[in-house]
């Protein structure tokens, strides 16, 4: 089990190898979390694109972090969504779509 | 550590069953809506079977949602609450760390959306209510809609096309302007 809380549904996560890397016995679900977080993917991204439920995903993801093989921006303790800062750059990238 | 992850900031559309939700998050979102699925446990209010038997049931519910990519270290999710209320505990999830939400209200069907603005209030979670143009016409005046559903006069009640960028776009701007005053009030009041 991972030594994090709860990943949220939003959170991004960022490999930290290159799927070259991972051993020929990685899993298929291992393998493809690596391949899609070559750039930041979010948990209920990487959820729809595997098919798989997000629970299991929190948990591969989980040992992923733990293995030190991706990183994911931790939201839940955050509270960026009531960063004035965050929010003043949000509003100006929705007024910019 | 964090330097490549992008900040990630998630907006939630809640409201009735087929009031458009999946259409307002795909006429904005950069990708085809993705739905994603969520186990729950739900715990069984059956009477039948009383026996030795676990009463807790896992259900699956899907849930859709679109990301609009608003810069190089910023993101937006638009997530869809699941269609039918008696998910609406799941929202707890959804709702955590949300900028706010949109209740989506279809004027035929207006007590539809009753428990949606409840849970917002409840929460005191910044929101919208959008009443959905469908077919471009409306009913109902957003005056009429802001007393049925007797809203607080700070939360903004504005038409909008579900299928219109530009009406999402304003709406989500409705939001996060209410967001960030009540997010500077917080900040003053420090």
């Amino acid at each position: 089990m991972s030594s994090l809380g709860p990943l949220a549904l939003h959170a991004p996560v960022l490999a930290l190898i290159g799927p070259e890397v991972l051993r020929r016995t990685a899993t298929p679900e291992d393998r493809r979390i690596i391949e899609l977080c070559q750039t930041p993917t979010s948990i209920a991204e990487l959820s729809a694109r595997l098919g798989t439920p997000v629970g299991v995903v929190r948990v591969l993801v989980g040992d992923l972090v733990d293995a030190r093989m991706v990183q994911v921006r931790e939201m839940e303790d955050r509270s960026e969504h009531r960063d004035v800062r965050l929010l003043e750059r949000l509003l100006e990238g929705i007024r910019g779509l | 550590m964090d330097s490549e992850l992008p900040v990630s900031m998630k907006i939630v559309v809640a409201g009735g069953y087929a009031v458009g939700k999946t259409t307002l998050v795909g006429t904005i979102s950069e990708i085809e809506p993705l739905t994603t699925e969520a186990d729950i446990t739900v715990e069984s209010l059956g009477i039948d079977n009383p026996g030795p038997v676990s009463t807790k049931t896992g259900t699956t519910v899907a849930m859709d949602f679109g990301r609009i990519t608003l810069g190089p270290d910023m993101v937006l999710y638009l997530f869809g609450t699941p269609g039918q209320d008696r998910f609406l505990f799941l929202w707890d999830e959804l709702v955590r760390g949300a900028v706010g939400g949109i209740v989506l209200v279809d004027t035929r069907r207006i007590e539809d959306c009753f428990p949606a603005v409840d849970y917002f209030e409840h929460l005191g979670i910044p929101f919208v209510v959008a009443v959905n143009l469908f077919h471009g016409v409306y009913r109902h005046h957003p005056r009429e809609v802001r007393e049925a559903l007797s809203v607080p006069a700070n939360v903004p009640v504005v038409l909008c096309d579900a299928r219109n960028r530009l009406h999402v776009k304003e709406t989500l701007v409705l939001l996060v302007e209410g967001a960030l005053r009540r997010a500077q009030m917080a900040g003053a009041a420090t």
